[in-house]
């Protein structure tokens, strides 16, 4: 059976690793792109298309996959992406029912959602056009084990992957 | 206002148009003399660059611009009751509106209100009005408050109808009103300059050769560097001094005019630019800036900056780019000497994205049975008209909700929303915005979860206004798709269920208690994770939600065509077969397959499969296989082939 966490957990675990991503990941699409596919789950087919993870809608453009999503943003020129606010709640603290059967295994079986606003500088440092942004983001927990497919640089996996990416240019 | 001085003209024509005399005491303020001088701009001679070299006048410019504490718009008050003072006018008896019943005295009355209104720094005030009046035999008196009465005096010596009128304070000495210092007689002696050359219907500030001015030159302001460039930074102090704020300066002067001052750089005039940062028209021609780094010290200045002049500078043999330069400098440049450098669809797509990857295409909304637009429909009514009863149809004892401002999001750039103090106060207490909010206890009750809280938390909000889902559909954007593993809280899926991602973002004005508009308007993205449950089947497990400042709808039309081309037409004849679509018999077909499973190894029917989903196309065929051979099952392969 599995551990159930508390709320002072829950949030603690969903805001503190809201935090830690919405910091690296925008420091990758700023200035780290060729890491970008290893935020994201690996594709996985659904029952139907719509169904297929990872869903990455970037201004309506559609990818199912980290590595194609990276390639594409790959061309974006300079980019410098600057979160105003960020919120975030758990999503399901249960994902998976067998498991979680210890504290810290409980703290990696559930899924987060992120609420991101704020602006993106492109083309020129301070001069180029700005436009603010919304993003969401789902994440899940990584199901390869830690270092099975790692970062290289600290030999770590990421603990959350990302499942579903909502962007939108909103101003 | 008298009508043959209305000009329709926009100020920034009035640019580039030398001044005539006005020092005649015509308070027209050459408005006809523009008239006469529409786009032509002749080049006067060059005065003396720098003039005056007195160190009394030196100094006293120098106190001039330190002494902001003293008053400037109008006289120091005389002896006077009420705040009034009395000046007599004589002179008018004899003139061309003698004839009227009155003797003229109203004519002359409103003109004079007219001229006195029409004063440096009381455009935006309401037109002066002559408290008190009273004729004895040929003299009129007036009483003015003291912000009109140094603009009156002035006018001592003025034309009208025909006749000079005499203006003299009475108890006073008139126009030589006694001033306390020299630093003021300096202030008044620079903002009769200023007043001489503003055009309060143009809004153009006209300050081109001022070496021949002759009231400059009696100063002998001019007559050396040092002084010369201790008069501008002076003239600037009395100039805000002449207003009430940096609000009411930049709005009623748009237009300055630099031409032939002999400038070879910016030094001496550089703090226009922190006085007037908001200027539209911008006149340095016919001065002497050799290259672009003489105008320097201007560069990203001026952001509103939609014309300038700037010929007549041997900068424009030498910088042969100097035009495109300038654009890159001033991001809202329309006219660059006469020339259209910008269009206003060109400031309007300014952020245009269109170009890069990414560009903004129209939204992707996977919804299913229409679950996720009833649900959108009834929320967004309900949250306008009756929120306890929203918060108990959409929420239970699982649901999430928070929200958080982005007090500094990027504003409609469209719009001049005006932003107020405590603008986020009736918000702030509850955000949730995890860069502020770093203390878990305060994340923890900023986190609001179950019907109760949640509806407790709304009646906290403003009251709210959405627009129309169907009749302004362009201020909205919305998204959605499928959701898998959103929790079951019956138990019957332990391994979660479908639900759906639903982003919206969108914009609300606020009511207040009454119902009435206040007038404010904000723009939110909303983002709900909903499953099925709930008296209307549908119940909200997360809702976060962001309130930021109004930021327009220009984000939402879509720059792009959808992803993959614009939608490609319904597909016609499905019983045509692929190959014969792409032009090929059933034998050439056949021979194709036969090829392809040589070079690949798989079944014929696997590689028919394969040239149908790339329209008979070889090349292609191959190129699909690579990308999914390794994905492909056994029985895909011809048993014992060795794949070459």
């Amino acid at each position: 059976m599995a551990i159930q966490l508390s709320d002072t957990d829950k949030i603690r675990i969903a805001t503190d690793t809201a935090e830690s991503f919405v910091d690296t990941y925008y420091n990758a699409l700023n200035s780290d792109r060729s890491t970008l596919k290893e935020f994201y789950v690996p594709k996985t087919e659904g029952t139907t298309p719509e169904r297929t993870l990872p869903h990455i809608a970037y201004n309506g453009d559609l990818s199912h996959d980290g590595a194609e999503f990276q390639r594409k943003f790959e061309e974006m020129p300079y980019t410098y992406y600057e979160a105003q606010s960020v919120n975030a709640h758990i999503l399901n603290p249960c994902i998976d029912p067998n498991g979680g059967k210890t504290q810290k295994e409980a703290e990696r079986n559930l899924s987060i959602t992120i609420q991101i606003s704020g602006y993106v500088r492109l083309v020129e440092r301070k001069d180029g056009p700005m436009r603010g942004f919304s993003e969401q983001i789902i994440l899940v927990p990584n199901k390869e084990e830690v270092g099975g497919r790692g970062t290289g640089k600290t030999g770590q996996g990421r603990q959350f992957l990302i499942q579903v990416q909502n962007f939108r240019y909103v101003v | 206002m008298a009508p043959s001085h209305a000009s329709e003209r926009p100020s920034r024509r009035a640019l580039g148009k030398r001044r005539v005399a006005d020092r005649d005491g015509d308070v027209k303020m050459g408005v006809e003399n523009n008239r006469a001088g529409v786009g032509k701009t002749k080049r006067p001679p060059k005065g003396p660059k720098g003039a005056l070299n007195s160190t009394d006048m030196q100094r006293k410019i120098h106190r001039a611009a330190a002494g902001g504490d003293v008053r400037m718009k109008g006289d120091a008050p005389g002896k006077s009751s009420g705040g009034l003072e009395e000046f007599k006018v004589t002179g008018w008896e004899k003139s061309t509106a003698s004839h009227d019943s009155d003797g003229g005295v109203e004519a002359l009355k409103r003109w004079l209100q007219s001229k006195v209104s029409r004063k440096l720094g009381s455009a935006s005030r309401k037109a002066a009005q002559f408290k008190k009046s009273r004729v004895e035999g040929t003299a009129l008196y007036i009483s003015v408050p003291a912000i009109d009465a140094g603009p009156l005096a002035r006018m001592n010596g003025f034309k009208w109808a025909g006749i000079t009128l005499t203006i003299e304070k009475v108890g006073g000495s008139g126009q030589d009103t006694k001033l306390s210092t020299k630093a003021e007689e300096t202030k008044m002696m620079l903002r009769n300059v200023l007043e001489r050359r503003y055009n309060a219907q143009t809004k153009l500030l006209d300050l081109s050769a001022l070496s021949q001015d002759e009231e400059l030159k009696a100063q002998a302001i001019f007559d050396s560097n040092s002084t010369a460039s201790k008069f501008f930074p002076a003239m600037m102090k009395v100039l805000e001094l002449a207003f009430d704020s940096y609000d009411e300066l930049n709005a009623h002067v748009e237009s300055v005019s630099l031409a032939n001052n002999g400038l070879a750089d910016l030094k001496a005039v550089s703090t226009l630019s922190a006085t007037l940062p908001k200027l539209h028209n911008l006149d340095l021609s016919n001065n002497n800036f050799a290259n672009l780094s003489a105008l320097s010290l201007w560069r990203k200045r001026f952001l509103h900056l939609q014309h300038l002049l700037i010929g007549g500078n041997p900068l424009e043999q030498n910088e042969p780019n100097y035009a495109a330069e300038l654009v890159r400098w001033y991001p809202n440049l329309r006219i660059l000497n006469q020339t259209q450098v910008r269009t206003e669809e060109d400031i309007k797509n300014k952020a245009s994205t269109t170009n890069l990857p990414f560009p903004i295409r129209s939204p992707i909304f996977q919804d299913e049975g229409q679950i996720a637009e009833n649900f959108i429909r009834q929320w967004f009514l309900g949250f306008d008209t009756d929120r306890p009863q929203l918060a108990q149809i959409y929420y239970d004892d699982q649901s999430d909700f928070s929200y958080a401002v982005n007090v500094s999001a990027p504003r409609d750039p469209n719009d001049t929303v005006q932003t107020e103090k405590s603008e986020w106060g009736a918000y702030i207490r509850n955000s949730r915005n995890l860069k502020k909010i770093s203390q878990l206890p305060a994340r923890q009750s900023r986190l609001f979860r179950g019907p109760k809280q949640i509806s407790d938390m709304f009646a906290t909000l403003p009251k709210t206004k959405h627009p129309d889902l169907g009749v302004e559909a362009r201020k909205w954007l919305i998204e959605c798709h499928v959701q898998p593993g959103i929790p079951d809280p019956t138990g019957q899926s332990p391994n979660g269920v479908d639900g759906f991602s639903i982003y919206i973002h969108t914009e609300y004005e606020e009511l207040d208690t009454t119902g009435q508009l206040t007038g404010k308007k904000r723009s939110c993205d909303h983002s709900f994770q909903i499953g099925p449950g709930g008296p209307q089947g549908v119940r909200i497990i997360s809702h976060e939600l962001t309130i930021r400042a109004y930021g327009g709808v220009q984000a939402f039309e879509a720059e792009a065509p959808p992803q993959g081309g614009p939608p490609s037409p319904p597909q016609q004849a499905v019983d045509v077969e692929p190959h014969v679509q792409a032009g090929l018999s059933r034998q050439q077909a056949e021979e194709m397959c036969a090829l392809l499973s040589q070079q690949t190894g798989m079944t014929l029917p696997y590689c028919k499969d394969c040239l149908d989903q790339v329209a008979w196309d070889a090349q292609r065929a191959l190129a699909s296989f690579e990308s999914v051979k390794a994905s492909l099952p056994a029985d895909a392969f011809v048993q014992n082939v060795a794949v070459a």
